[in-house]
């Protein structure tokens, strides 16, 4: 089995991140400053909800825009005629695979960082404690490196209409299972969960957040192997 | 109505080409290839040999396998069989070192349609080492291509010569073009052949050329791989290609004789056109003579190894014509 | 030097190219030593394929015409012109010889065949 090559990676990742920024590398980050427009009118605006409501707006997006990165790049691979390029650059399958995994961790960790950042200025009045913030970060980023882990495999496998589809059935199964979950757990388990995410802590980071991340990583590297075997196989 | 035997294959060396009889390195070797899909056809058992500083024609009509031999060559495939080995690499345990010195030209643009060329060339500059960026610049200047011009707004002709351009500038020492002169017209394809004998002028580098356009390799093509029907049909010298048949003409009542010794026949109201394997001609011209024997084109054989039908059969009852 | 290849004549191009160099060494335009233009080049320049170039070449060597130098390239052999003039002068001979035998057979006195030849001569070329 081959092994995983820096250099390769490098190279699929500079091509990966072209194809991001195929409509101007000025609207990838453009994109990123749309979250700082919420923080923007959160922190003008003084009223509680509505600040609470840029700060619900700036976590969706930031999870989102993280997750879904990867889909773009495939999304502009196809569509327009340059997925045979990959059948000609010097990248083995497997570094391809792992470039597109690395640059939407990477994307990752930049939302959840701007996501933070955002989340402290909107909150700046509250005195917030550090812990909850870097909570609520890592619970982006965790969030964020779930859906996309969860994602990716589903975009190697079908035609982007396809896997669009497939994704939010997919996700939608899955929050309603979460819903399920939480409906038929018995309410002393749902009392103590709840309880257990709100004060357990590792020094000044929340256990529950680590917990995610964690979850997110394990999900993350199942689903890295899940699509090199279906890209492996895919015919060009 | 057309009639035809069998095809058989028809092999001969490629080896002993050399000034002086030393034997050449082979750019590419296939060995026994082969691939079916679930759709019934299958390509194969494939076997031929690109020595070095050479341009090979892959001709064969539409549909015939010539693409997807070639992405087999790319590994973008998975073959069933066979091995095969570029610049003595094998081309699946060593796909990356073979690919950064494999130049590839499509019949369809393999870039981002929404890049501008610049955004063309920093993909091709991150995909290779050893990319030349004044060489390429050249190449733009040559072919008159706007860098800032987005590749979906280059023409089909302009954006083959941009994947050529590409190609070109990374040192590569095996260049594959898969139907490239399918957009252009007769001089852009004249410019191609010149730049192609230019590129292989030193010897160290070599062309594998598919196309169905054969005059375009009348003149510049030193071999002949012919496929048809998924099946290869001869691997040779091109001149040893065109030696191998000959055309063999006459009229309706001498059709019976000709007909089994021939390759493949059309035949018309007033005659018949058939292909002869050249061993084989004396025979039928000895036994008679009014036959007319003629050299004959790449189109030619194409056109009389592939069982198409040309059109229906005109004999009418009692025609008096003949 | 003057090569002209002709597409449509249906003489192989391999043979017009031997014909040609055979020609220029003869008539003295190619002179022994002299160099061949680079087998790719005139490829390239004759818009043929580097193989019928090679052919031609590496025949003309087996004549004795030409000499292919490892490396370096093909050159006129020394005395190529003498050779090439050997040579010919071998397959007059032996035309004639076959005349000669002819002649006899059909009761043709050499006389007659004196003159013969030298009608046939002057109209020649």
């Amino acid at each position: 089995m081959k092994s995983i090559d820096i250099k390769q990676v490098k190279r699929s990742m500079r091509i990966d991140y072209l194809r991001l920024a195929a409509s101007g590398e000025g609207s990838v980050w453009i994109l990123a400053l749309v979250p700082l427009v919420f923080t923007f009118i959160g922190f003008i605006v003084d009223d509680g909800a509505i600040t609470f409501g840029a700060a619900g707006a700036v976590t969706a997006i930031c999870a989102l825009y993280a997750a879904f990165s990867a889909m773009m790049v495939f999304s502009n691979e196809e569509t327009t005629g340059n997925t045979s390029m990959n059948g000609i650059v010097p990248v083995s399958r497997l570094n391809q695979v792992f470039a597109r995994f690395a640059l939407g961790f990477v994307a990752d960790v930049i939302t959840a960082i701007e996501g933070v950042l955002c989340l402290l200025i909107l909150f700046h009045h509250d005195e917030p404690s550090v812990s909850l913030f870097v909570g609520l970060g890592l619970g982006v980023f965790g969030v964020a490196l779930f859906l996309g882990g969860m994602v990716i495999p589903i975009f190697y496998k079908f035609t982007v209409t396809k896997a669009m589809g497939w994704s939010f059935a997919i996700l939608g199964l899955l929050f309603f299972a979460v819903f399920l979950i939480g409906k038929i757990m018995p309410d002393n388990i749902r009392k103590r969960m709840v309880e257990w995410i709100t004060t357990a802590r590792l020094g000044v980071v929340p256990w529950a957040a680590i917990f995610a991340v964690l979850v997110a990583i394990v999900v993350c590297v199942c689903s890295f192997m899940l699509s090199v075997r279906v890209y492996e196989r895919k015919e060009l | 109505m057309m009639t035809q035997s069998s095809p058989t294959t028809v092999k001969s060396e490629a080896g002993n080409v050399a000034v002086g009889n030393v034997a050449e390195p082979m750019a590419l070797s296939v060995t026994d290839v082969a691939k079916s899909y679930g759709s019934g056809f299958s390509l194969g058992p494939v076997t031929f040999d690109l020595p070095m500083g050479y341009i090979m024609g892959l001709i064969g009509p539409n549909g015939a396998g010539k693409s997807t031999l070639i992405k087999l060559i790319l590994n973008m495939i998975h073959r069933d069989a066979g091995s095969i080995s570029v610049l003595d690499l094998d081309n699946i345990a060593d796909e990356v070192k073979v690919k950064e010195q494999l130049g590839v030209v499509f019949d369809s643009s393999y870039f981002s349609t929404y890049w501008t060329v610049k955004m063309a060339e920093e993909s091709m500059m991150a995909a290779y080492p050893t990319w030349n960026h004044a060489l390429f610049a050249d190449y733009l200047k040559q072919f008159g291509i706007d860098t800032k011009k987005k590749v979906k707004d280059l023409s089909r002709g302009m954006q083959m010569k941009l994947m050529l351009a590409a190609a070109l500038s990374h040192d590569a020492k095996l260049l594959i073009l898969d139907e490239p002169t399918s957009g252009l017209d007769v001089l852009a394809r004249d410019d191609l052949m010149d730049i192609l004998q230019r590129y292989i002028e030193d010897g160290q580098h070599s062309v594998l050329f598919s196309t169905h356009i054969t005059s375009d390799l009348e003149h510049a093509a030193d071999l002949i791989t012919y496929i048809t029907q998924g099946k290869l049909y001869f691997t040779g010298s091109k001149d040893e290609f065109d030696d191998a048949f000959r055309l063999v003409k006459g009229g309706p009542d001498e059709l019976d004789a000709v007909n089994p010794v021939a390759v493949g026949v059309r035949s018309y109201l007033t005659g018949f056109d058939a292909l002869v394997h050249t061993e084989r001609v004396n025979e039928l011209v000895q036994a008679d003579h009014e036959l007319h024997v003629e050299p004959v084109s790449i189109d030619d054989i194409i056109r009389l190894t592939n069982g198409r039908a040309a059109g229906p059969c005109r004999h009418e009852e009692g025609s008096k014509a003949r | 030097m003057k090569l002209i290849i002709s597409s449509v004549s249906g003489e192989p191009i391999y043979e017009q190219i031997k014909r040609q160099i055979r020609e220029a060494v003869l008539n003295g335009e190619l002179k022994g030593g002299e160099a061949l233009p680079s087998l790719r080049k005139l490829a390239r320049e004759l818009r043929i394929s580097v193989l019928t170039v090679t052919r031609a070449y590496n025949e003309l060597a087996d004549e004795g015409i030409v000499v292919n130098v490892q490396g370096k390239g093909t050159f006129v052999a020394e005395k190529g012109d003498e050779r090439m003039k050997k040579k010919l002068t071998d397959q007059v001979r032996n035309a004639l010889r076959q005349v000669g035998a002819a002649a006899k057979a059909a009761d043709i006195p050499l006389i007659d065949l004196m003159d013969l030849l030298e009608t046939e001569y002057k109209k020649a070329k």
